[in-house]
């Protein structure tokens, strides 16, 4: 049986940082079957052994340039490793997964660009918008593994 | 003509900072700074909140350390409520906080500075990083990621998975501890305290391979604090502040943490926003002091486990017969010495029958209008300050995180590294790295909350007296 895993990150603290939880909170509220959803403040090493059980995992971020919504479905490590800081990236975590256990799994970074990163709990309207076509993207792709179950159950919602 | 190497940012700590190295006219090292350049604010961001939510708002400050920053916030609501919480509760409270030690100091050793140690300083910088140790040493890098796992694990276990859950309130905890869950955290007991003396060992080897480099990694005087528990036990929840000189002398103790204030001032710097705090009675900056994993082992009079207790007598043979461990390369077996008292901590705290209690959490009224809370944070102690009105409004907040109290320690360091190694004419990677590495001793996490800015590569500049970049580096 194939699953799929959310992960939601940023800081929920600040403004726009916390457009990646947001939208796993949405996705997660939908109960969609074979479909888990975790949220963190950041992307830590054992994240990789978390994410082993999982066919597909979509990871959620906000980011501060850009297009205002992407999809990353490459995740190369660039040629030379940006020198992590306490969190990783999810670069770092899908190779981490590979390098540590062998996984294969397919992983797409969904990005939000964020307006504003000051203190606050809110995010930007035009934020908000892009979010919830994110929501849709992300939903139209876990239909594509899960044909009858996803689509009947966010129908359901 | 001077000049001024830049380096900027720090690579391998959190948030955003910058060294900057200024050389005389003969290219010697006068001085050496290290920037921190981002505004925090969060103070004043809490102020108008209630009391009760900031143990959930506060622990959202940093990603590393949410754990202490939940602990340190209840327990200054404990003191605004003047209440004492159950035993359970406490012991509660004290086991998270060791999962975070176990799961900050994992990721500190295993994934940020073994690399250097194990690869080297001088190794191709496109390798020494988690992956050229994966190459190199599997089992070890794979070994520290499930000692990190394990610590989620406990906090998971107690605070749930849902991100910076307020599990931690004023006047104790909202949820017991689920007996059913002690097997399986005992279950990685074994392999936790393997990893941990696996640890301890590959870092003896490492003081022997880089004894050329040591004494130059922050090997200075200054003062050491933290809190000491009252029999003076190393301690990392509660306690009471001792302040030790640079031979060893106990020169303040017994401090209730409630009159930090009295003893410790904040000092500011034009180039930098992060506060300088220092010893009240010695003044800026002679009251420089250090806080974290070195601090505690150096100030405490032993540790209540048997197997870092051995470990705590052989560090403090490093001394010899200064009585204290004044070199900051050995934060790493300090590091390593709470990492194994973690384990053993949390293996005597599960079994104890007291965690399993119901009774969890005291209630009252605002009864004070200042609290204050302190513990001691992977990086040193941390105090939150709250003053409220009747209702338990925040009217002003004041936090005196760890990295802060090593900041002037953490630019002698700098310093220190930079006239060993910069000759004036290049900056080598390696020099780089050691002085990065230098930085890393402390371990400091400077603002984690702006992950979403992203990562910079490395970046040096040489720059002369007018302004001019004569050479740059990144990487």
């Amino acid at each position: 049986m194939k699953k799929a895993l959310v992960i939601g990150y940023g800081n929920t603290l600040r403004s726009d940082d916390g457009v990646g939880v947001w939208v796993a909170d949405r996705i997660a509220a939908l109960h969609l079957p074979n479909v888990d959803v975790k949220t963190c403040h950041q992307l830590f090493p054992e994240l990789a052994a978390d994410i082993l059980p999982y066919d597909t995992v979509i990871m959620v971020d906000a980011s501060a340039s850009g297009e205002p919504m992407a999809v990353r479905k490459s995740l190369p490590l660039p040629e030379r490793l940006p020198s992590s800081n306490h969190n990783i990236s999810p670069e770092i975590l899908h190779h981490l997964a590979h390098e540590m256990y062998g996984a294969t799994i397919d992983m797409r970074v969904y990005t939000v660009r964020g307006n504003s990163f000051e203190f606050g709990s809110m995010l930007s309207p035009s934020v908000k918008e892009q979010a919830t076509k994110t929501i849709a993207l992300i939903v139209a792709l876990l239909q594509q593994i899960h044909p009858k179950s996803v689509i009947a159950s966010f129908m359901l919602n | 003509m001077s000049k001024t190497i830049t380096i900027s940012p720090v690579t391998r700590i959190e948030g955003h900072a910058k060294i900057t190295i200024h050389l005389d006219d003969q290219g010697i090292v006068q001085d050496a700074r290290f920037h921190v350049n981002e505004f925090r604010g969060f103070e004043k961001f809490c102020e108008g909140r209630l009391m009760s939510e900031m143990a959930g708002i506060t622990s959202r400050i940093c990603g590393i350390c949410p754990t202490s920053h939940l602990i340190t916030s209840a327990k200054a609501g404990d003191d605004i409520l003047a209440i004492e919480i159950p035993e359970t509760a406490e012991k509660l409270r004290r086991l998270i906080t060791l999962a975070q030690w176990m799961q900050s100091h994992a990721l500190s050793f295993f994934h940020l500075s073994s690399p250097d140690f194990l690869l080297g300083f001088d190794s191709e910088p496109a390798k020494r990083n988690v992956f050229g140790l994966l190459d190199q040493h599997k089992d070890f890098a794979k070994r520290g990621i499930r000692l990190r796992k394990f610590g989620q694990e406990i906090i998971e276990v107690l605070g749930g998975r849902k991100i910076h859950t307020p599990w931690a309130v004023a006047g104790g905890v909202r949820e017991p501890f689920e007996a059913s869950k002690k097997d399986y955290l005992l279950n990685w007991i074994p392999e936790a305290k393997e990893t941990a003396l696996l640890a301890l060992s590959e870092l003896k080897k490492i003081h022997t391979k880089f004894n050329k480099d040591i004494p130059n990694f922050g090997n200075f005087r200054s003062l050491f604090v933290g809190l000491v528990a009252k029999d003076g036990a190393l301690e990392y929840y509660d306690g009471l502040l001792r302040v030790m000189d640079a031979a060893g002398n106990t020169i303040a103790d017994k401090i209730d943490p409630r009159r930090y204030r009295e003893y410790f001032g904040e000092a500011t710097e034009q180039w930098s926003y992060l506060k300088f705090p220092y010893y009240k009675p010695l003044g800026y900056p002679d009251g420089m002091y250090r806080v974290g994993p070195l601090a505690r082992v150096n100030i405490c009079d032993y540790i209540d486990t048997p197997l870092a207790e051995a470990e705590r007598v052989m560090f403090k043979a490093l001394a010899g017969n200064r009585g204290v461990v004044n070199n900051s390369f050995y934060f790493h077996y300090a590091r390593l010495i709470e990492l194994l008292f973690s384990v053993e901590k949390v293996e005597m705290l599960l079994n104890d029958p007291a965690i399993l209690g119901t009774h969890i959490r005291s209630k009252a009224e605002i009864n004070r209008n200042e609290g204050v809370g302190a513990s001691e944070a992977p990086r040193g102690t941390l105090f939150h300050h709250y003053w409220v009105n009747d209702d338990g409004v925040l009217q002003k907040v004041n936090l005196v995180i760890a990295t802060a109290q090593n900041n002037l320690a953490m630019n002698r360091t700098v310093r220190q590294l930079a006239m060993r190694y910069v000759d004036g004419k290049k900056i080598t990677e390696g020099i780089l790295n050691r002085i990065e590495a230098g930085i890393r001793c402390y371990d400091p996490c400077l603002s984690c909350s702006t992950h979403a800015i992203g990562q910079m590569p490395l970046h040096v500049q040489l720059i002369n007296a007018n302004n001019d970049v004569i050479d740059e580096v990144r990487r």
